[in-house]
């Protein structure tokens, strides 16, 4: 327990040290974040179980299901301190608002009709995912792309709001919003990034 | 360590609110409408192949109906458990899989609770509050205990991966620069799930970005402490009132709101279990005077 606690503190001082002195490469520092990490955690975690009489509960329970058990932990853990994308799901790494934001962007996508007024599309509507955030997410991803002359980008995204606009206006904008400076009278900037014809002939 | 003396009850319970929880989230998803999206978009995750392969209307559909039969049977406790969860926990990855294969990114909500279905096919949790009456063989205790504990270190370690890493990579100036108030504003201005606009009231009192910071260091410290609750009962109480109040924060600031997780807490982490056991047990004989 003292080495571990020790293990902390020096680990937590290098990242303090680390903010303010280039103690090392991007990658090296990515790696010793990493397995402070792990030594923090992944140390508690043993701590907690150090009284299961892991022999016995091995033998009550059998191999088949240790190993299953053993082999969701080991995934959780790669996932945790490999750090995969998203590919990987659901074996994926949990790290949301784990660093420093100086600007946050999100997408929105807006309905406008012939006279260019628009309302904002109603994603959690469709209910194709249970975090709409998630698809105006990709919509702004295909939507840059689309901007950087991506004709497939541009043939997709044209595609997808069109099934989830069902219909409700013949063009749609997609807009890329910041926070970075809030104020009461402009929380976000957004712009537009590209606006697409939504009917069959566009 | 936390369910170290549960039984089939606590088991099944945990069966319940697994599966119980799926067959809310897969009522929701409209089949259809996926199946006319652009199968180009489907392509975010490792399974992304095999969502194409299912995504016609028509099959997307029963496998949505299977699920969710397969679902309710779960909660019913029908067996063998290892046929009908297993098989169950399969469809809900695919399609789990497939409402996230097309988003940008995987959202962890619905994470947990689906290592948690796959994990419950390889127990008994169909031991009690069955359909069955017949009842289960003798089976060494371990087999109830050992599912709700690694449950339990499962949900503890994501919080404590959670905490560690922001401790580790946000460092201090995480809770100094206003990444904070940024994080509530976007998140209440982006269209979530949740309809609720509190976060922008950080904007008209800015003396709010104190409290926030101060709650999210609290809450980034009672993550990392996550698997003390495991062991420790009074700890417990703390760390469940700050996660809890973390999850409902979160609901009104940010439009993300984790109830998975909060029915697992309930489930795992308070003694609802024996609660409700005492009650389905009815009245005990009050015993006899001597």
């Amino acid at each position: 327990m003292r080495t571990w606690l020790l293990g902390v503190a020096v680990l937590f001082a290098l990242r303090l040290v680390g903010d303010f002195v280039p103690l090392m490469s991007a990658t090296g520092w990515r790696w010793t974040t990493r397995l402070a990490e792990l030594w923090l955690a992944g140390g508690l975690l043993v701590w907690a179980w150090r009284s299961v009489p892991i022999a016995e509960v091995a033998a009550g329970i059998g191999r088949r299901r240790l190993a299953a058990v053993g082999l969701i932990f080991l995934a959780v853990s790669a996932g945790q301190f490999a750090g995969p994308g998203s590919e990987a799901y659901p074996f994926v790494h949990w790290d949301m608002y784990t660093s420093s934001a100086d600007r946050v962007a999100y997408g929105e996508v807006w309905l406008v009709d012939g006279t260019g007024a628009g309302r904002p599309l109603d994603i959690s509507a469709t209910d194709l995912a249970t975090e709409p955030r998630a698809i105006s997410g990709r919509l702004l991803q295909e939507a840059e792309a689309a901007a950087d002359g991506d004709a497939a980008a541009r043939d997709l995204l044209q595609r997808a709001i069109a099934v989830l606009a069902e219909g409700q206006a013949p063009a749609a904008e997609v807009r890329r919003c910041e926070v970075d400076r809030p104020t009461p009278e402009a929380p976000a900037r957004c712009e537009v990034v590209i606006t697409v014809g939504l009917e069959e002939d566009t | 360590m936390i369910r170290r003396d549960a039984g089939p009850f606590e088991l099944a319970l945990l069966r319940i609110a697994v599966f119980g929880i799926w067959f809310v989230i897969l009522l929701d998803f409209d089949a259809e409408s996926f199946s006319r999206l652009p199968p180009e978009m489907m392509d975010h995750h490792v399974l992304g192949a095999v969502v194409r392969l299912v995504a016609s209307a028509p099959l997307l559909q029963v496998l949505k109906l299977a699920a969710l039969a397969g679902s309710a049977l779960c909660v019913l406790g029908v067996r063998p458990h290892s046929l009908a969860a297993g098989a169950t926990a399969l469809l809900i990855l695919v399609m789990d899989v497939a409402s996230k294969s097309i988003g940008s990114y995987a959202n962890h909500a619905q994470t947990l609770v689906l290592l948690l279905a796959l994990l419950l096919a390889f127990f008994p949790a169909s031991d009690a509050l069955s359909v069955h009456r017949k009842p289960p063989p003798e089976r060494s205790p371990w087999m109830y205990r050992l599912p709700l504990m690694a449950v339990a270190t499962l949900v503890a370690a994501t919080y404590a991966f959670i905490g560690a890493r922001r401790l580790f990579v946000g460092g201090v100036s995480i809770y100094t620069d206003g990444s904070i108030v940024r994080w509530v504003v976007a998140r209440t201005l982006e269209e979530g799930a949740h309809d609720i606009s509190v976060g922008l009231k950080v904007l008209d009192h800015p003396w709010l970005e104190v409290p926030l910071a101060v709650g999210m260091l609290v809450t980034t410290i009672a993550e990392i402490l996550s698997p003390v609750a495991l062991v420790n009962q009074r700890f417990r109480w703390v760390w469940l009132a700050v996660i809890a109040g973390f999850h409902v924060s979160t609901l009104f600031l940010m439009n993300i709101f984790f109830w998975e997780n909060l029915i697992l807490l309930a489930v795992l982490f308070t003694p609802l279990p024996a609660l409700l056991r005492a009650q389905k047990a009815g009245p005990q004989p009050a015993a006899a005077s001597p």
